[in-house]
């Protein structure tokens, strides 16, 4: 089965919807030239836009439901997301049709707008990264799951930890502790923008230094293999080391690089959801007021 | 007094076992320290406290004792530390006086184990965050404005500031600057009189109480303009403002096509020269025959070339003489008459003035009468006074001067005053020489149209070329053909052409309006604050449209 995009869906079948929601609200729009009054929210065409609007974005919200809706049959969710990406598209147009762009001043009702601006724009880089992100996510993990290269760690660092019992009591330490302080994830900003506060202890500095990327532990084993070629053994442990050192670092690579793809896939929905709320608040006040004060 | 120090995991035996004989001893990175603990980079030093128990302090760093962190803790025996990544237990030795610590390697967790990966787990979720607008949205958007709207927000007559919302904010954009005022910019219901119900026209009224409805309204046309209300065409909250609507499709919308019930209303659309008709020039029609008071007759006709309008005033006055510098001049300074010499413009209201004998005419042509006594003037505006005044003048001259012969003098100058140089210059003047003296002559009356185009309004000071009101003629005259004209019945009015140089809609000119020359509410017309007042019964109205 191909992978087939949800704005693709069905043979973008909610691509004719959009057209024709906003085509409609174009010509309902565009009717009210003939009115001597100037185009606005309180003509009959003005409320019927707004209506549509209003449907729509209530509407939009149910995708939240739906898609936690397992055993609903009312559509599938693929083409749930499909409408919702389309027509959530159209309510910025027919919103502003509605309005005919009078959002100069700041009020509850232009507010309503801008953060109806905000949820669509977020959802337009979920789209984006939605579309372009899992490709390059599978690219990353080279078409295995995260799991497979977790465990590569695991067995990498289960391996640096027998290694290090035979270790020379200086750089053992050093190993020890580039395993123990090794961080991957963290709060969101360390996730989004894969911050590496990894640490080690340099038996040279006598203190506990920076290992963003495994950098410095790779370079204290680099100088330590030349200082150590009297003792063989040694030497071939510090090798040994430095070569799953290196591969650690290309794993632990991979694996802050699907971290951050997946906040990124995440994060916009910090935006999307929670202005979405408070654009069903605002949307609710609006019509009050709108009629409360008629 | 002695500890002994046991490391597991030596590859070389001789390092398993530490022994130390002293009170106490530390361990760390520095050179004098045990380095027991690689990797750790400050210092711990451990004191006997008692024959089962030791005093560990750090110094630059902590420890671990059942997962909560220590910089100083007294422990016993059978308790353990954990110190970077060591576990150190504090066991009895061999002899009953030693004290044993075991120091252990932990376990390295794998990195992918001890920090958060989950995107949406790590910090404050989704929902929180979204629970905490709708409650922030739902009191700063409808909570606090609506109970502003009831006067109970509780920071009523308090000052608060400004980013504390207020009903204002449920505004649906900016007033009209004649609307922002005290006791309408922030008050709603000076306007919204009843919620969930629009804005009745005597919300309007209450403050425009001196406003004329756009026609007289009568029984039989009253139907045609039932059920207008105000917001039909004043909309406020809009960007940009609307309150003053000048879109000529709500006035083509009832004269766009011939009024059955009103046929004489000529069809207009937009201001064009297809568009718009002709000019009709107002003008007062003398009717000697009638009575006094139908006399004058205003009536409305076009000006055209094939049928020229005629003045009626019965004045006589040739504009060209007076605006001749070789045949009139001011100030004898070698310049004509200016048209604004006579004819002044109101700075702000472009309004002409009233042209009138003594303001504008007798300065030059005073009415003596006797060359002896040049101060003296005949009374204007009436024949019989006239005559009294010549006659009791030259009466008493008589008993001054017994040569002088009173009648022969009175009717003489009498003769001269209205037939040949006084009255008639600018009069026309009747004489009848069977009447007696004080009823011989009749002067025509005199009534000068002040508006020929009554049903425009026209700006003349906005339209001078020159900013308030120029001296030169030359901008009246290029509407005005004044210094070519002879006769006062000439009509001097410009045509629709004239206006459609520079206003015209077809091209898109400057206010090319309806109501840059109509006026929507006329002075004349019925006050609205009374004819609305009928319209709001409206189930009494729609009997009548019904019938």
């Amino acid at each position: 089965m191909t992978h087939q995009s949800i704005l693709a869906w069905n043979r973008y079948h909610y691509l004719g919807w959009f057209a024709g929601v906003v085509g409609a609200s174009i010509a309902i729009f565009v009717s009210q030239f003939d009115s001597p009054l100037p185009p606005n929210g309180g003509t009959w065409q003005g409320y019927t836009l707004g209506t549509i609007g209003a449907v729509l974005i209530v509407w939009l919200t149910l995708l939240g439901i739906r898609k936690r809706s397992y055993r609903s049959r009312l559509g599938t969710v693929e083409g749930w997301t499909s409408a919702h990406v389309y027509l959530g598209t159209a309510v910025l147009i027919i919103s502003l049709l509605h309005c005919a762009a009078q959002l100069a001043s700041l009020n509850v009702h232009t507010m309503t707008f801008w953060l109806m601006l905000i949820v669509v724009c977020s959802g337009f880089y979920g789209l984006y990264v939605y579309l372009h992100v899992p490709e390059s996510m599978s690219e990353n993990l080279g078409g295995k799951y995260l799991a497979h290269w977790m465990s590569e760690l695991v067995d990498v660092d289960r391996k640096l930890a027998e290694l290090a019992v035979s270790a020379q009591a200086g750089w053992r330490a050093e190993i020890l502790s580039a395993l123990d302080g090794t961080s991957i994830g963290g709060d969101r900003r360390t996730q989004l923008f894969r911050r590496d506060h990894s640490t080690m202890y340099s038996a040279e500095a006598g203190k506990v230094i920076s290992n963003r990327d495994q950098a410095a532990i790779i370079n204290t084993l680099s100088r330590r293999i030349p200082q150590a070629h009297t003792d063989e053994q040694q030497s071939a442990l510090l090798n040994k080391a430095f070569s799953l050192f290196g591969n650690r670092q290309l794993l632990l690579r991979r694996i802050r690089k699907d971290m951050q793809y997946k906040a990124v896939l995440k994060v916009w929905l910090y935006l999307h959801i929670p202005f979405t709320v408070s654009l069903l608040v605002a949307l609710f006040v609006h019509i009050f007021v709108i009629f409360f004060y008629w | 007094m002695r500890f002994l120090i046991k490391k597991t995991g030596q590859t070389d035996p001789s390092d398993a076992l530490i022994e130390i004989e002293a009170q106490s001893f530390a361990i760390g990175p520095k050179s004098e320290h045990l380095d027991v603990c690689p990797g750790l980079d400050f210092d711990l030093t451990i004191r006997r406290a008692g024959s089962d128990r030791l005093k560990i302090k750090s110094k630059g760093g902590g420890f671990f004792v059942a997962g909560r962190a220590f910089k100083s803790r007294v422990l016993d025996i059978g308790d353990a530390f954990q110190v970077g990544f060591y576990t150190l237990h504090i066991t009895r030795g061999t002899l009953p006086s030693d004290l044993c610590i075991e120091v252990t390697q932990n376990e390295i967790t794998p990195a992918c184990e001890r920090s958060a990966m989950n995107f949406t787990q790590a910090g404050l979720r989704i929902r929180f965050w979204s629970y905490l607008l709708f409650f922030l949205m739902l009191l700063g958007t409808f909570l606090l404005p609506f109970l502003d709207t009831l006067d109970a927000a509780p920071y009523s007559g308090l000052a608060v500031p400004s980013l504390v919302p207020t009903a204002s904010s449920w505004s649906a954009g900016p007033l009209h600057s004649a609307h922002v005022t005290a006791g309408i910019d922030n008050n709603c219901t000076a306007c919204h009189s009843e919620v969930f119900d629009v804005i009745p026209d005597t919300a309007c009224l209450a403050c425009h109480d001196q406003l004329n409805e756009h026609a007289v309204i009568t029984a039989a046309n009253k139907t045609h303009f039932a059920g207008m209300a105000c917001t039909d065409c004043h909309i406020e909250h809009m960007e940009p403002s609307h309150l003053v609507n000048n879109n000529p499709k709500v006035c083509v919308d009832c004269h766009g096509a011939l009024l059955s019930w009103a046929p004489d209303m000529p069809v207009a659309g937009r201001f064009s020269a297809l568009d718009h008709p002709e000019f009709k020039v107002s003008l007062w029609q003398y009717r000697p025959e009638a009575e006094n008071n139908a006399m004058w007759q205003l009536v409305k006709r076009l000006d055209a070339p094939d049928q020229p309008a005629v003045e009626q005033s019965n004045l006589k006055f040739p504009h060209d003489t007076h605006m001749d510098a070789s045949k009139m001049q001011a100030d004898n300074n070698g310049s004509g008459l200016a048209c604004v010499d006579c004819h002044q413009i109101g700075a702000v209201d472009g309004e002409v003035s009233v042209i009138s004998m003594e303001k504008n005419c007798q300065s030059c042509h005073a009415l003596t009468y006797d060359l002896d006594d040049p101060e003296r003037v005949l009374p204007h505006g009436s024949e019989r006074q006239a005559i009294a005044e010549m006659e009791s003048h030259f009466y008493r001259k008589a008993r001054e001067l017994s040569f002088f012969d009173a009648r022969e003098r009175l009717y003489s100058e009498a003769a001269h005053q209205f037939s040949d140089s006084g009255c008639v210059t600018c009069h026309w003047v009747e004489e009848n020489p069977a009447m007696p003296l004080q009823e011989r002559w009749r002067v025509a009356p005199v009534r000068i149209s002040q508006d020929w185009y009554p049903a425009a309004s026209f700006n003349h000071a906005a339209h001078m070329n020159t900013p308030g009101i120029s001296s030169e003629s030359s901008s009246c005259l290029s509407c005005h053909g004044a210094d070519k004209s002879h006769d006062a019945r000439d009509i001097l009015m410009p045509k629709k052409e004239t206006c459609l140089g520079c206003h015209n809609s077809e091209r898109g000119g400057s206010a090319d309006a309806c109501i840059s020359c109509h006026v929507f509410h006329p002075a004349k017309g019925s006050p609205s604050l009374e004819v609305r007042g009928h319209w709001l019964e409206r189930a009494e109205l729609d009997v009548d449209v019904a019938q």
